[in-house]
């Protein structure tokens, strides 16, 4: 998982989960306008129910980094995996500062090569609420599809909002984006990674 | 099979249809006849099998979790059809799912479109719900198939289910409850049952 690539002059990395991250991810899942995500949708999770749920239906987690600085960029996570249909759901929550910047997307390419390269995935599925959506909408038909809508599925901030249903197939993304991530992502020396200095 | 032969399974003649059905809450009694529904091979009960076959110590766990109601379907013979529940139901965001399970035996055309309309009915008069949904797959018949005018296709997940080694198309569908209440005014479940 350790991987890093540079894009716009940054170099952005993922790296596992470690015990330190936790109260870091509660932060970033609960600050804001992430309450209201579909996870949590507006409750307040108690730190010790957070991390149970954390880890529940967990394919795989891992924190978005700028390569050289400690605080996370974001975290991104698999989960639901269901290989006898060749599915898991993604997510990534960026923190509250970073999340209209490049670099979590960055991160989460890395996080979504990562996963077809070490799963027999066919598909991966997101699910985001449409005012989540316009975030990352620009890369609809080159790096996902829409395949699913579901009208004023959630109720959040006063009002009902649809539930979007993204695809991204194995095929669309080694043929695109997964092609561009293999030819820049290198793998990061342990002793990069700031947490284990 | 040798549940079917302990009389679980209904051992009519398939050719014959039931003329009506009834629905009642299922019981501990029926584990039985609900864990060999789940397991039926030929039309798996998608909600509890699809991640793999529970131990049969935790199939009542598996059959209820998340559920508001489960019932079983009864023929005019009073021998079990299927089940059909409402389940994931989140009165937060005014939503819920409903899924109706025929044995192979009984999926008999029209039969299983009243039992649709009765459980849309049940979960609209029993739930302050605005929005209900139902999966299917391009293998089944559609769960709304005789609800045309009040449903509608939201989701279409291509090649997303494994069934007798080909993918089939999930599709997800929904009723709003306006649009439910415009196309069966006076749909009363409860006939009699409540009054002013």
């Amino acid at each position: 998982m350790n991987s890093a690539m540079s894009i716009g002059g940054q170099e952005v990395g993922i790296r596992p989960v470690v015990g330190g991250d936790i109260s870091k991810i509660h932060r970033m899942e609960t600050a804001g306008v992430h309450l209201f995500q579909l996870w949590h949708e507006g409750t307040t999770p108690s730190p010790v129910a957070f991390q149970s749920w954390l880890w529940r239906n967990t394919l795989s987690r891992c924190m978005v980094v700028r390569v050289g600085e400690p605080e996370p960029l974001a975290a991104a996570f698999s989960y639901n995996p269901d290989f006898r249909n060749g599915c898991a759901h993604v997510g990534i929550v960026a923190s509250d500062t970073d999340h209209r910047e490049l670099a979590p997307l960055v991160g989460f390419g890395l996080f979504v090569s990562y996963l077809f390269r070490n799963w027999p995935l066919r598909r991966l599925y997101a699910v985001c609420r449409e005012y989540a959506y316009v975030n990352f909408a620009s890369g609809i038909n080159k790096v996902f599809t829409v395949v699913g809508r579901l009208e004023e599925d959630g109720y959040a901030n006063g009002q009902y909002w649809d539930t979007l249903i993204l695809q991204i197939t194995r095929d669309t993304w080694e043929d695109g984006m997964g092609r561009y991530v293999a030819q820049r992502a290198r793998l990061v020396q342990d002793s990069n990674w700031p947490f284990l200095r | 099979m040798k549940v079917e032969s302990e009389g679980v399974v209904p051992s009519g003649n398939p050719s014959v249809p039931p003329r009506s059905f009834s629905l009642r809450p299922a019981s501990e009694e029926d584990g039985p006849f609900l864990y060999y529904l789940a397991a039926n091979a030929e039309y798996p009960w998608v909600r509890i099998v699809e991640k793999g076959f529970p131990l049969f110590p935790d199939i009542q766990t598996a059959l209820w979790r998340q559920v508001h109601s489960l019932f079983i379907v009864l023929g005019d013979d009073r021998r079990p059809l299927g089940a059909a529940s409402i389940f994931h139901v989140r009165l937060h965001h005014g939503t819920a799912w409903c899924d109706i399970v025929p044995l192979a035996r009984s999926r008999t055309p029209g039969l299983w479109d009243p039992v649709a309309t009765q459980i849309v009915a049940m979960a609209f008069a029993s739930l302050p719900i605005r929005k209900l949904y139902g999966m299917f797959h391009s293998y089944q018949e559609p769960i709304f198939a005789g609800l045309k005018e009040a449903s509608h296709e939201e989701a279409v997940l291509k090649e997303h289910f494994l069934h007798d080694g080909i993918y089939w198309d999930r599709v997800i569908c929904a009723i709003w409850r306006k649009t439910w209440e415009r196309s069966h005014p006076g749909t009363d479940v409860y006939p009699g049952e409540f009054s002013r």
